[in-house]
């Protein structure tokens, strides 16, 4: 609607209510964002300008801590290793909820709920039990490798723990419900009876899936890799416990300027990196999709 | 090779307790338009689908031309189905959703594009291929799911009450374009519905199916003219269904006593004195008239309710005690219509009604 229009008066102190409406509404949320988010945001961002030598921090506005993520490799190949881990937890979830999503999706009354149910029980408990738990699992003296030495299977442990490996299991076991849920909403909307006249129509079980099935839940996928991909990415405390020192991602890294070397200017350059490439990978992949669902 | 194109022996289907097809037997013949007509839950989709493969019959035998396909996949089977919702594919076009089951048999994208068109022409629909599912009305989307079932050339085609979603005139007009479609090409169709006046418009052969088993099977005059039960002579149709008990039975006449009035209807085998008996008539059988006759029924009746339909009126009258009958009379000419309360003389043929021995269940 073009705003030369003219409108009739009541018309338009109608819509001037209806604003007034939307901001009481949203004022809460907003001051909370302001005050909790934008304005730490903001500090951050500033100290990444600063200087830091011999463990004092100036006030400085210099791009060198900019500079130095670009050109020393560690930052690089940290990154480089996110982004690595990211795509292949995300490859794992999809593949390994896509089947758990279609069957609880296609269930139905109680069984669909007990399903449900046992999808949302882990985050019942905490992610550091959870993850601790997978320390005892894959330690040295961890159960997996006992029952393996037992068995006879190996003569010495398997260092599994402190391993890429090992964390990319911790992920994916703490993400995969991320995946599932946006897949499980999808597959759900989609008609059974569409895979129905698949195969009426002389789709076996697979082409099915790829012609029909997996083409019109392409939003449940799109966003559920998104959810993991991010949160991995980003994630601390898995490749913290799990990961050990050899393994850090991109996280540990800015947790480790800041608590560690006290660097809290390069620290904040390498968070505001991180969020820029973060926001211009969300960018691209939303062009990349959107195009595609617009055929 | 089978003059059949379907055949079913003693097919069950149980779902827990529930048995949901009961031992039917029938035979189809090629290029038939055959229907399955019965009420929701009577076991007709089961049957349908058992066809086609989706569930596997508990008991029993399915053969498509002359092939057993008892276990076959759907995908196996040379049957397509024409889904209650249509399921056309909303992510491709109306030539991708015609040409799916040619591209799954890995045809030349010449040949599928000849079939595609040709199949447009047929559903009358020339030169839409190319666009999307959601840009069509309800009748077009019809025929592209019976064109996308079609061009894959089945033995047979099932339909699963596709009509049931558009309004009356699209789906008049739908019943006479399926009936076109399967005289040209000369498919075999299986034809699922509860509509009864589109089961008769369409039928070569109509089943009537009831608590999963076929009541009667036969084309549509013998359906509606000679039903074999009472549940047949009150789905199809309306029909004054007379519960009695036969008092005499005298070569081809025999008296049914319905509430103290004698009824003459014609014998039927297997019918004995003091039988419980429905009498089926149908409401435009019975006309006003004084017709004193052996052979016919003549009474005096009162008029409860006269109903203006249109092209005809409703009576409803009692004669008697208060045996209640139905009658149709066409509004043919300014003739008078008979007013509420009014006494007249009605009467039919003895051989117009219907003699359905036994007790309904």
């Amino acid at each position: 609607m073009s705003g030369a229009m003219p409108m009739r008066p009541e018309y338009n102190s109608e819509a001037i209510q209806l604003r007034k409406r939307i901001a009481m509404l949203l004022s809460p949320g907003l001051l909370w964002l302001l005050v909790f988010f934008a304005l730490p945001m903001f500090f951050v961002l500033r100290s990444s300008f600063d200087s830091f030598a011999g463990g004092v921090m100036t006030s400085d506005f210099t791009l060198q801590n900019y500079a130095r993520i670009f050109t020393e490799p560690l930052y690089i190949q940290v990154l480089f290793k996110s982004l690595l881990t990211g795509l292949f937890v995300t490859v794992s979830c999809l593949v390994i909820g896509y089947p758990v999503a279609h069957l609880i999706a296609r269930s139905t009354g109680k069984k669909r709920n007990l399903l449900l149910i046992g999808l949302v029980i882990p985050f019942w408990t905490s992610l550091v039990v959870r993850t601790y738990a997978w320390k005892l699992l894959l330690g040295t003296n961890g159960v997996v490798n006992y029952h393996l030495m037992q068995l006879g299977i190996i003569d010495t442990p398997l260092r599994m723990l402190f391993t890429t490996g090992a964390v990319v299991v911790g992920l994916v076991h703490v993400f995969l419900p991320f995946m599932i849920l946006p897949l499980y909403a999808s597959i759900e909307k989609l008609d059974a009876s569409l895979e129905e006249a698949s195969q009426d129509l002389g789709a076996n079980a697979v082409q099915t899936f790829f012609k029909v099935t997996l083409p019109l839940t392409l939003p449940g996928v799109t966003t559920g890799c998104m959810l993991v991909f991010i949160m991995t990415v980003s994630s601390f405390l898995t490749p913290d416990l799990l990961g050990g020192a050899g393994n850090a991602m991109i996280s540990n890294i800015i947790q480790s300027e800041f608590f560690g070397t006290f660097n809290w200017p390069f620290g904040s350059a390498l968070a505001i990196s991180f969020l820029l490439f973060s926001l211009l990978f969300v960018a691209v992949y939303n062009k990349f999709f959107n195009r595609e669902q617009k055929g | 090779m089978t003059k059949f194109d379907v055949e079913l022996d003693n097919v069950s289907k149980r779902f827990g307790e529930f048995t949901a097809v009961d031992n039917v037997n029938f035979k189809i013949n090629k290029g038939e338009f055959f229907s399955l007509l019965g009420p929701s839950g009577c076991g007709k989709t089961t049957l349908m689908r058992m066809i086609s493969g989706f569930e596997a019959p508990s008991e029993g035998t399915i053969r498509i031309s002359g092939k057993d396909v008892t276990h076959d996949r759907p995908y196996e089977r040379p049957t397509n189905l024409v889904f209650q919702h249509l399921a056309l594919f909303p992510h491709l076009t109306i030539a991708e959703n015609i040409a799916f089951g040619l591209r799954l048999k890995k045809l030349s994208n010449g040949e599928i594009d000849r079939r595609v068109d040709e199949m447009l022409e047929l559903v009358r629909l020339p030169g839409l291929g190319n666009r999307k599912i959601s840009q069509l009305s309800g009748g077009q989307k019809q025929r592209i799911a019976i064109a996308r079932a079609l061009v894959n050339r089945p033995a047979v085609l099932l339909l699963d009450e596709p009509l049931a979603a558009l309004d009356l005139k699209l789906r008049e007009q739908m019943q006479l374009e399926l009936k076109r479609i399967q005289s040209e090409i000369g498919t075999t169709f299986i034809y699922v519905t509860h509509d009864q006046s589109e089961a008769i418009t369409m039928s070569d052969v109509i089943a009537v199916v009831n608590k999963g088993k076929i009541e009667q099977m036969a084309d549509a005059t013998t359906i509606y003219e000679k039903p074999q039960s009472a549940f047949v002579a009150n789905f199809i149709g309306e029909t004054n269904l007379l519960e009695g008990e036969i008092a005499s039975i005298n070569g081809d006449a025999t008296v049914v006593v319905v509430e103290g009035v004698p009824i003459k209807v014609k014998s039927v085998a297997g019918a004995h004195v003091g039988q419980k008996a429905h009498v089926s008539v149908r409401p435009e059988k019975i006309i006003f008239d004084a017709i004193d006759a052996d052979s016919c029924n003549h009474f005096e009746a009162v008029i409860d309710n006269a109903i203006y339909m249109g092209n005809y009126t409703h009576y409803q009258m009692h004669l008697g005690q208060g045996l209640k009958l139905g009658i149709d009379v066409q509004n043919a000419t300014h003739c008078e219509r008979k007013s509420i309360g009014e006494s007249v003389h009605i009467a039919w043929s003895a051989d117009l009604g219907v003699l359905l021995p036994g007790e309904v269940q």
